[in-house]
């Protein structure tokens, strides 16, 4: 049994004065392995966000979610009391960091008290115990304790605040973290030492993680599976390596041409044909079609089924049949 | 003073800051150390460096908003920090620029229009403002421009949002822009197509950019584009390597420039190595 298992997942955000709803995430399905490290990747407002504040119970309105459930090992937690959520799972069990967590912060608020809300908001009072446990983790991420508990916000780097927001997420050692874009803001030097402090909480604390990023070129750096989302949909799931050396779904192939290596020629660099969707528009069949060169009739009317194409789940109409 | 051989020219130059550390000591910051850079008509430079490095500040020199510690920028030959008068303002308008921050650098109560309009009828009196701002919008892919230029900028999304900052920038017919990290907020996937915006206005009319980002690739690809132009590798407020693009990337001389290249995510040299089995 996976560890996490999200089915025929619905949400929507209700936008009252323009009597319309955003569909956010359309009947998305996915797993996540014990252990693992999991990539969700996806462009700007394709959704990565929305599911992960989905299986936190983070969502506030005007979000609403509008179907479907989320299995942790076998719970649906979606039916459980906020209470018993907040009790039994969130942040004792499943944990995240924020997106643009550089943003999260109280100014006003040494770094040393963080731990402490953060633990007080569970329940847990005992400072002396708090902060012993706020030091391991902080040693764990690289960062020296008796220096950065009295520091303020705005006295870290960048990449510091981003190694504080993960040690918060580790604080009551849960079993699974959600990384919403930690490397976004970062240059690529400090990237590739978060990349590196990620695989070492798998490898040696055993957390499984779920990395959200935009970028696909950094995935085979740090997972071993990858979830492709384009508007509120998955496109492809399958493992890294065979994902990236041969993408199936034409999304993806995209997707894969677009971001530049280092030896790329400039002709084989091609931007993804035609505009981002608008979120408001609900398109009919395949939300790629618009830019899809594959596009066949079908493709406008009917959305395509799950195929699985050698233990790949692919979600188009080209492996129909 | 310098030659009018280039259009920005920085010769020597230093900024330093000085921060107070606890209540008696005080740090120096040496934001640039010693950079020399010389910009010509239809140049490219494409400034890479992590952050800190000193990229935005050389930037900020460049558009006459940090006078230097010590050393000199030029614009034609003359100290910018020196121009007055007519002089001063045919220096604003021919150096403008695109800030790292689009969410900050729009005003969010005015329309697309309006933030366009402004800047056009400062710098061209003469012209049909609301024509040339839908014209700018067209220039930059944001079509068709009717339905932008009644948008407000918390309307349109970040990569949207940059592309306005850009056509701003252009409204005062500019021979040089600056454009600070341009595409750190907006999808990797979406970049590209960002770059290929700079490439045709680059070959629309005579311009010159400064295009700071720390993606190596992305820099590459630009240049490559364009034809011309080469990269300056930029750490702790000093150029450490500068040159053509393909040299630096296959043949890097300096550590630094080789930390960089190894830290840029690369997925054919990640498809290389596979097959190598490294
Ligand atoms: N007004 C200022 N006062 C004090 N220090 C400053 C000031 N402006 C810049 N600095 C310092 O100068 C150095 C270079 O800063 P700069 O903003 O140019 O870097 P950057 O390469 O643009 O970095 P980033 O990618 O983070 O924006 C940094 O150490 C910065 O803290
Ligand atoms: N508070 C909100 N109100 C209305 N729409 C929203 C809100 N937050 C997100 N959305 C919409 O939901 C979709 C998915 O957003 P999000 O999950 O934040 O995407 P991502 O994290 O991939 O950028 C987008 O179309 C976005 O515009
Ligand atoms: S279903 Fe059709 S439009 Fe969608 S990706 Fe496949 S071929 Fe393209
Ligand atoms: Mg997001
Ligand atoms: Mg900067």
């Amino acid at each position: 049994m996976p560890l996490l298992s999200v089915r025929n997942l619905n949400v929507e955000y209700r936008l009252p004065d323009l009597k319309i709803a955003v569909k956010a995430l359309k009947g998305v399905s996915m797993d996540v392995n014990k252990g693992e490290i999991v990539s969700i990747v996806g462009e700007s407002g394709s959704g990565k966000s929305t599911l992960a504040l989905a299986i936190m119970r983070m969502l506030k309105p005007p979000a609403v979610v509008r179907g479907g459930s989320i299995y942790y090992n076998g719970v649906d937690i979606l039916s459980l009391s906020e209470h018993e959520f907040n009790l039994k799972y969130k942040w004792v069990k499943v944990s995240m960091v924020p997106q643009a967590s550089q943003n999260i912060f109280n100014p006003t608020m040494r770094i040393k008290d963080h731990f402490l809300d953060t633990a007080r908001a569970h329940g847990i009072s005992d400072e002396a115990e708090v902060l012993k446990r706020a030091s391991e983790v902080l040693e764990f991420t690289k960062l020296d304790p008796a220096r950065v508990f009295n520091l303020y916000p705005h006295q870290l780097s960048g990449g510091m605040k981003q190694r504080v927001a993960i040690a918060l997420s580790l604080l009551l050692n849960p079993e699974l973290v959600i990384m919403d874009e930690p490397t976004a803001a970062l240059d690529v030097v400090t990237q590739m030492e978060i990349l590196k402090l990620v695989k070492m909480i798998n490898e040696e604390l055993g957390t499984t993680i779920i990395f959200i990023t935009h970028d696909i070129s950094i995935v085979p750096m740090i997972a071993s599976r990858v979830i492709v989302l384009y508007n509120g949909e998955v496109m492809e799931i399958g493992p890294t390596e065979d994902v990236i050396v041969d993408p199936k779904h034409p999304y993806t192939k995209a997707l894969v041409q677009s971001i530049p290596s280092l030896s790329s020629s400039p002709e084989e660099v091609r931007p993804i044909p035609g505009e981002p969707p608008n979120p408001l528009e609900d398109i009919q069949g395949c939300p790629f079609w618009p830019r899809c060169q594959y596009a066949m009739d079908v493709c406008k009317v009917e959305k395509p089924g799950e195929y699985n194409v050698n233990g790949r789940v692919v979600r188009c109409h080209l492996y129909g049949k | 003073m310098g030659s009018d051989e280039y259009l920005v020219e920085l010769k020597d130059v230093c900024v330093y800051f000085t921060e107070r550390v606890g209540l008696f000591r005080k740090r120096v910051i040496k934001a640039l150390d010693h950079v020399s850079l010389g910009i010509r008509e239809n140049d490219v430079i494409a400034v890479v460096g992590e952050s800190g490095a000193g990229k935005t500040t050389m930037g900020r020199v460049i558009l006459g908003l940090q006078k230097p510690t010590s050393g000199l920028a030029l614009f034609r030959g003359k100290d910018i920090y020196s121009l007055r008068g007519r002089e001063f303002e045919e220096f604003r308008r021919s150096v403008q620029w695109v800030p790292q921050d689009p969410y900050s650098s729009l005003d969010p109560s005015l329309t697309i229009g309006e933030q366009l309009m402004a800047p056009i009828r400062r710098w061209n009196p003469k012209v049909n403002a609301e024509a040339r701002a839908e014209e700018l919008l067209k220039l930059v892919g944001l079509v068709p421009p009717s339905f932008y230029m009644n948008k407000y900028p918390h309307q349109l999304s970040g990569g949207q949002r940059q592309r306005v900052a850009i056509a701003r920038s252009l409204a005062s017919n500019p021979r040089l822009i600056v454009a600070d990290e341009p595409v750190t907020m907006i999808d990797s996937s979406l970049r590209i197509g960002f770059v290929n915006t700079f490439i045709e206005l680059m070959r629309r009319s005579s311009l010159s950019l400064v295009f700071i980002t720390h993606d190596l690739a992305l820099a590459r690809i630009l240049l490559l584009k364009s034809g011309r132009g080469r990269i300056v590798i930029l750490r702790n407020g000093r150029i450490v390597e500068e040159g053509d693009v393909n040299e630096i990337i296959n043949n890097p001389k300096d550590e630094y420039t080789k930390v960089l290249i190894n830290a840029a995510p690369d997925l054919k040299r990640w498809l290389k190595n596979r097959e190598e089995g490294v």
